[in-house]
């Protein structure tokens, strides 16, 4: 109760400040008041996309600037009046940001970087060209509009508060989308696109969502500072703007939102001040700070702030007790009353890497609720089953059947909307988010993603999230970024994930990989009690781990089915004692 | 001025700043190749080389001693710069870019402060002309072309000969093999980056003279530099020398029959193109 009371505090007396504010400084601070708050919508806008979707932007001036040109061409030759002229802005703005979102988003990691500068850098000369209709440096300038009756924007006060309102609305905009299932999904893609897609997300759509809301927001900012200024230059343009933004909000925090705001702040108000003084040395200085803060603390000031606050708390919490999972506590599994039908046949199944056939003719049916391990030595060809059965690789021939459905050759995603999940050797979850938040992606690829939704509100989502992590048995982690759990909690989270798609059909490669005995009890604990849900095929070399869970065991060797059977009759046949202890 | 004496002129420049593009280009793409940074900074390295050897011109009157000093000094600086902004942050490819980001904004304010906001000229230290087809042609052109070949002539040479080319190879391709075998990696990383700055700088030097020196005059360049070697390949050799002399002849012909900008307008639309139709450029095997 104290924190909220604490936090609705703060709150009412930084609103008050805000409206206060114009009349506690002289008529020069509040010009500069009022570009700070401009300012700090750009820095925001771009924090949505490098901090958000994890894309670095160095051209986020062309979007400010043709934001900053629609809103002032509008306003010359048409003489609309300024809301009417905002809206051409923002729509301007977010017109050209789809187009060239529509070609970036194709490029990845530097690619991506270098073809933001060139397309500002493109925009920059085209206008300077075109200095009949852009005015070229020189800029376009405009007389101070009426906002309505007795109020026009050659009033310094009404310039602030008509900025306030605008950037505040649209920071509480932006916030709610970045806390949104949609907002979430950005931040898969940004910590790790490979398992997003995996998951069922389209990392393109996604990176050009992004790229739109940012775009958009910087021409926005544009827009405004064109009004209150009453003029644009092509310089609005010049790719050298391009670089406060990531500046104010590397130095503030990427990834959060007061982040950019409170970097804004301190940046442009201490080349205010300090410029005076150190006229020459100040940009060199900032270059400076630039460096040592991506160094030092690449969280900047808030991110680092709220890291220390978390450690903090968690060292006061009480050490929270083993993580038990929930289901361990029954002797085992509830046992089926006998197998279901087929869930999965494989026919003939071949995956020939040009002369290396690794899979070569493997038979097997696994029913429902089995647990089929699959073992044999190094090379047998148990990874490459996986991927052929998951569509990662598509097979050279064969049938693969699922649940009385041909398969076969269908893609990755499809196959995983189908019904059938998998881990993988290397673990592979968002570090950066916590393990509720891992869960929740799995939950949420299988609806639509809602820009505008509260996470706390989807009850129906929540509710399986939960339910998930108890499964697994992280439920006292359940606040924890996945990057700061232990190696054995990681790779049940892992498990969480893959079940987090509700699938029929559960391929784990390897589970126990790199456990220890303690750990290596409660993966098989999870294993057996996940068995009552679904169908589970299991690729291990701990034989103990093989022998206690499997109901049927398939042997292969040089990529053929060598036996097939119940755990005993296998441990006891002669050709599978001869491949795993003499020469085959 | 006849069509085709117009025509072999722009062909002839085209081809000289082709090569010094090539040089510039070539340095990031070094850089890239081996330590995945893309270096933002790479065109104020370059501004750095012309306004050394503006600088030496006018006080010592030599340009021919600031071809020898100038890529070295900026070398040495390149490679110090690595060690302070850029190393610290290896391990995260988005940190870099950005160190390199303020790295360019101080070398930016630093080449303000020595040389001032005004353009200025270095006199041309060859003062002989050729004709060509009907016109003069100074030689010093020829001479920037000729000097550039060599240098990217003998760091392909370097880098396929060279017991350093081999490890710089070796370790592009799997640095903890190489480091496992122990070739020096962190070395070789340094001494690269501080090889691509070099190679910026002598950009600078032989551009000086021929064209109007200014403290930002990193930026115009950075463009072409980044259009090159995204669509020669990033770290492609033989893709960024092709990409560079296709950029300027194409720019030198587009502009016998538009404006300037027109014809760098059209230049840049047709590499967007080339970028959009094969990602990953040209990539030429080197």
């Amino acid at each position: 109760m104290d924190r909220r009371w604490l936090r609705l505090t703060l709150l009412v007396a930084g609103g008050a400040l805000l409206l206060l504010l114009p009349h506690l400084v002289t008529k020069a601070h509040r010009s500069l008041l009022t570009e700070i708050l401009v300012w700090a919508l750009f820095a925001v806008s771009f924090d949505v996309l490098y901090g958000y979707a994890g894309l670095l932007s160095f051209g986020h001036s062309a979007f400010f600037g043709v934001g900053a040109y629609c809103l002032s061409l509008s306003v010359i030759h048409w003489q609309v009046p300024p809301p009417l002229a905002f809206l051409i802005g923002a729509a301007g703005a977010a017109l050209f940001t789809c187009l060239v979102a529509a070609i970036a988003v194709r490029l990845t990691g530097h690619y991506f970087v270098v073809i933001t500068i060139v397309v500002s850098l493109v925009l920059y000369f085209t206008a300077m060209g075109m200095r009949h209709i852009t005015g070229g440096d020189d800029g376009l300038n405009f007389p101070r509009l009426r906002l309505f009756g007795q109020y026009t924007f050659g009033d310094a006060t009404v310039r602030y508060y008509t900025v306030l309102v605008v950037v505040s609305a649209l920071y509480m905009l932006t916030r709610r989308i970045v806390n949104s299932p949609l907002g979430l999904a950005w931040k898969a893609v940004r910590d790790n696109e490979a398992r997003a897609r995996l998951l069922g997300y389209n990392a393109e759509r996604l990176k050009f969502t992004a790229y739109v809301l940012s775009g958009t927001l910087a021409g926005i900012a544009g827009g405004l500072y064109a009004l209150i200024n009453s003029y644009t230059t092509v310089e609005f343009l010049h790719w050298s703007l391009s670089g406060d933004p990531v500046m104010w909000t590397i130095v503030g925090g990427a990834g959060t939102l007061a982040g950019p705001v409170l970097g804004t702040l301190l940046l442009v108000a201490a080349k205010e001040f300090l410029s005076t003084i150190l006229i020459h040395i100040y940009p060199i200085l900032v270059g400076a700070i630039l460096i040592v803060s991506i160094t030092f603390f690449p969280k900047g000031v808030v991110g680092s702030v709220l890291a220390w606050r978390r450690s903090r708390r968690r060292a006061a919490a009480p050490p929270s007790p083993a993580a038990v999972p929930k289901a361990w506590r029954g002797n085992g599994r509830p046992r089926v009353d006998g197998l279901g039908p087929p869930i999965l046949e494989i026919r003939k199944l071949v995956r020939a890497f040009g002369g290396l056939v690794a899979v070569d003719g493997i038979d097997f049916t696994v029913r429902e609720g089995e647990i089929r391990a699959v073992i044999g030595p190094n090379g047998a060809g148990k990874t490459t089953l996986f991927n052929l059965i998951t569509g990662v690789l598509p097979p050279t021939s064969g049938r693969i059947v699922f649940r009385g459905e041909d398969i076969t050759g269908l893609p990755a995603h499809r196959i995983s909307q189908k019904g059938i999940a998998r881990t993988v050797q290397v673990t592979s979850i968002f570090p950066a988010l916590t393990v509720t938040e891992n869960v929740w992606l799995g939950v949420q690829s299988r609806h639509r993603l809602q820009p505008l939704a509260r996470r706390s509100s989807l009850d129906a989502v929540r509710g399986k999230v939960e339910e998930v992590i108890a499964l697994v048995g992280l439920g006292a982690e359940a606040g924890t970024d996945a990057a700061e759990l232990s190696h054995g909690d990681q790779r049940l989270l892992e498990i969480a994930l893959a079940l987090s798609t509700e699938p029929r059909l559960l391929l784990l490669d390897e589970p126990t990989a790199g456990l220890s005995a303690k750990e290596t009890r409660d993966m098989v604990g999870v294993v057996r009690q996940l068995a009552a849900r679904q169908t589970i095929v299991i690729v291990e070399h701990d034989m103990d781990v093989v022998m206690e869970l499997a109901d049927m065991i398939s042997v292969l060797h040089m990529g053929k089915t060598l036996a097939e059977g119940p755990p005993q009759a296998t441990r006891d046949n002669a050709q599978v004692q001869e491949v795993y202890l003499g020469g085959a | 001025m006849g069509f085709l004496p117009e025509l072999v002129l722009q062909l002839v420049n085209g081809f000289v700043w082709g090569w010094i593009l090539a040089l510039l280009a070539l340095g990031l793409t070094l850089v890239f190749g081996l330590l995945e940074v893309i270096n933002i900074a790479h065109g104020a390295l370059y501004a750095f080389g012309a306004i050394g050897t503006w600088y030496l011109a006018r006080k010592l009157g030599s340009f021919w001693l600031s071809l020898l000093v100038t890529p070295l000094v900026v070398g040495v600086l390149g490679l110090g710069a690595y060690l302070i902004a850029v190393r610290p942050v290896a391990s995260t490819p988005i940190a870099t870019v950005i160190a390199t980001f303020g790295l360019l904004f101080i070398f930016q304010h630093v080449a303000l402060l020595i040389f001032g906001p005004n353009p200025s000229s270095v006199p041309l230290p060859i003062d002989v002309s050729i004709p060509l087809m009907g016109r003069m042609y100074p030689v010093y052109r020829l001479f920037v072309a000729a000097v550039a070949m060599v240098v990217i002539g003998g760091l392909w040479l370097f880098l396929r000969k060279t017991n350093y080319g081999t490890w710089v190879r070796a370790t592009q391709q799997d640095r903890e093999t190489a480091v496992a075998m122990g070739i020096p990696a962190a070395k070789i990383y340094a001494l690269t980056f501080g090889l691509g700055s070099a190679l910026a700088a002598l950009g600078g030097v032989l551009a000086a003279p021929i064209t109007s020196v200014q403290f930002n005059m990193g930026i115009d360049v950075i463009i072409d530099i980044f259009i090159v070697v995204i669509a020669g390949g990033l770290g492609s050799f033989g893709g960024t020398v092709v990409v560079s002399l296709f950029l300027r002849e194409l720019e030198g012909i587009s502009a016998i029959f538009f404006n300037p900008v027109l014809s760098k307008a059209i230049s840049l639309m047709a590499m967007v193109a080339i970028l959009l139709v094969r990602k990953e450029g040209f990539a030429v095997k080197a």
